[in-house]
């Protein structure tokens, strides 16, 4: 456990896209280097309403104790949270989680399913070989597309699936992967989104064989292990998405 | 110096702070981010003889200035309690204090019996409201409670908490119940029974449908219950029901409490433990209150 309790300074928080938005952190104190994968949890009212902290996930670290988070706003957390300007400190708790595994193979499949592309970023800069990168990517429309340019870098293969077919291939995330699958020997997914999405992925990874490590998501109260809030069923029983996820095996969880 | 030592029947406390059960883990959740040795006892995730699953997910959701849960009672079982629980939290200067629950009498007092020598006291939990059978079915029945402490006493030497519910159309006369039955104290206010629909689905926020609400949003019912009892019994009572800070804490001992708990907030500052032991202390500096004593029960009405 290396978890903290800090203050971090707002460097920037502006939007990325429509919805979207990008906020800069620079911790008041040193923190232990996050994995891809883990997370945050942020106090985002020094009141009782909203009483609970928000988890967001590690988008990039952005050099010494200085990290970014991509969110979406989607419910009166995010809202406060869109609202905080540069300048003011915020009272954060982390790195939270396990993390992504380091693991070696020939291809890295790394499929995300809108917002869930921020903790996939973070990975991808991380791992070494960058020509043995895919990224499979789903967005319900154009505008909300979002981390395009940096994915397009760093990246060997890069497809994209809207909805609405304003973007690259008219359908589901899922429907991109099932298409481009192929010559799957020693390929590994990591994959963030829904959890209907997450469940197709390991439906694909189940018919290949191979592994797939996908991060979860359950209401969280503290992150720390202690409410047992954030639980998932898993092959082993109940296990906390904060502790021993949010990155399960996708064999263990039990849809 | 001011002094802040309380009694909780035989167990003394070197602050009247006290983590409250399901908030806190084991400890060591909260071992990196709080000095357990500060606090002035730690009450342990509910423990019942076997192992127990909990409920299915969702088990939580945020309420205004509150939260629902259904955790189930979720615990790793007695065994597993004391051979590898306890004794991470016995490196600690502080008490351990045991919340234990059974589905019948006799559970209740194995329980107690294993207990006893290990602890440092023993909390009756006959309140939870998300368990089938057991918990709150003793609790909301006068002569099952008296029944089940009655027997629990005759099997345990240490001190006896009964954790009450505000589930009940009258408290006092389950607090006078309990202190005829042989409890040493008592524990208030378990989770109040809520529920919470999502509008567009129209299903429950909760797996469970009902839950305990607990946080700020309950902290005036508390108060309320915590003198309500107090005032109709000889023994201490620990106040508790969304203590955040020390000013929090300071309006339940003076409607009272000897000692109080804090809950919810755990979840939302890990050291909301420490800031209320030292804001406590700050209080009575200020305010030249030499002894807690002095504000237990201290109420002008």
């Amino acid at each position: 456990m290396n978890e903290r309790l800090f203050k971090a300074r707002v460097l920037e928080n502006t939007p990325a896209s429509p919805g979207y938005m990008l906020i800069s952190l620079e911790c008041l104190e040193d923190i232990k280097r996050p994995i891809p994968g883990q997370f945050f949890m942020i106090r985002l009212c020094s009141g009782n309403d909203p009483l609970l902290r928000r988890a967001f996930s590690l988008h990039a670290w952005i050099g010494k104790n200085r990290f970014q988070i991509l969110y979406r706003i989607k419910g009166i957390g995010t809202k406060i949270l869109s609202e905080i300007q540069k300048g003011q400190t915020i009272d954060v708790l982390g790195p939270l989680g396990n993390g992504f595994p380091k693991r070696k193979a020939e291809r890295h499949v790394l499929v995300a399913g809108g917002i869930g592309i921020a903790p996939l970023i973070g990975l991808a800069e991380t791992m070494d070989e960058k020509d043995k990168l895919s990224f499979f990517m789903g967005f319900r429309t154009k505008t909300e597309a979002i981390c395009l340019d940096r994915v397009n870098k760093m990246a060997a293969s890069v497809s994209v699936a809207t909805e609405d077919g304003s973007l690259g291939q008219k359908g589901t995330v899922i429907d991109i992967l099932n298409k481009n699958l192929n010559n799957i020997k020693s390929t590994i997914i990591y994959a963030c989104g829904p959890r209907n999405m997450l469940k197709r992925v390991s439906d694909v990874a189940l018919r290949h064989a191979i592994d797939a490590y996908l991060s979860m998501e359950e209401y969280m109260a503290c992150g720390l292990g202690s409410c047992l809030g954030c639980v998932i069923r898993t092959t082993q029983g109940y296990k906390r998405v904060c502790k021993e996820g949010p990155i399960f095996d996708h064999r263990e969880i039990v849809w | 110096m001011v002094r802040v030592e309380v009694d909780i029947g035989r167990l003394h406390l070197k602050n009247p702070v006290i983590t409250a059960s399901g908030t806190f883990g084991y400890g060591e959740e909260y071992s990196d981010l709080v000095d357990l040795n500060r606090l002035g006892a730690i009450v342990a995730k509910g423990i019942s003889l076997k192992p127990m699953d909990g409920n299915p997910p969702p088990r939580i959701c945020e309420t205004p200035c509150g939260m629902l849960n259904s955790i189930g009672l979720q615990n790793v079982g007695i065994d597993v309690f004391i051979k590898e629980k306890l004794p991470f939290l016995r490196r600690y200067d502080t008490r351990i204090i045991a919340n234990i629950l059974g589905n019948t009498i006799e559970e209740y007092v194995e329980l107690a019996m294993r207990l006893d020598d290990v602890v440092d006291a023993i909390e009756l939990n006959i309140s939870c409201p998300n368990v089938q059978g057991g918990g709150i079915a003793f609790g909301r029945d006068l002569r099952m409670t008296e029944e089940l402490i009655f027997s629990v006493r005759k099997a345990a030497k240490k001190t006896l908490i009964t954790k009450l519910s505000p589930n009940v159309s009258d408290i006092g006369e389950f607090a006078k119940v309990s202190e005829a039955s042989g409890s040493d104290a008592l524990s208030l206010i378990n989770t109040v029974m809520a529920m919470s629909i999502d509008i567009k689905t129209r299903r429950p926020r909760l797996f469970s449908v009902m839950g305990g609400l607990s946080g700020p949003a309950i902290r005036p019912i508390a108060v309320r219950m915590v003198w309500e009892a107090s005032r109709v019994v000889r023994i201490p009572v620990i106040g508790m029901g969304g203590i955040m800070k020390a000013e929090d804490a300071i309006e339940f001992l003076l409607a009272g409490a000897t000692a109080i708990a804090v809950g919810t907030a755990n979840f939302v500052n890990p050291r909301a433990t420490i800031e209320v032991i030292e804001g406590i202390e700050e209080f009575m500096e200020k305010g030249k209150i030499d002894n807690i004593k002095d504000l237990i029960g201290g109420l002008i009405c």
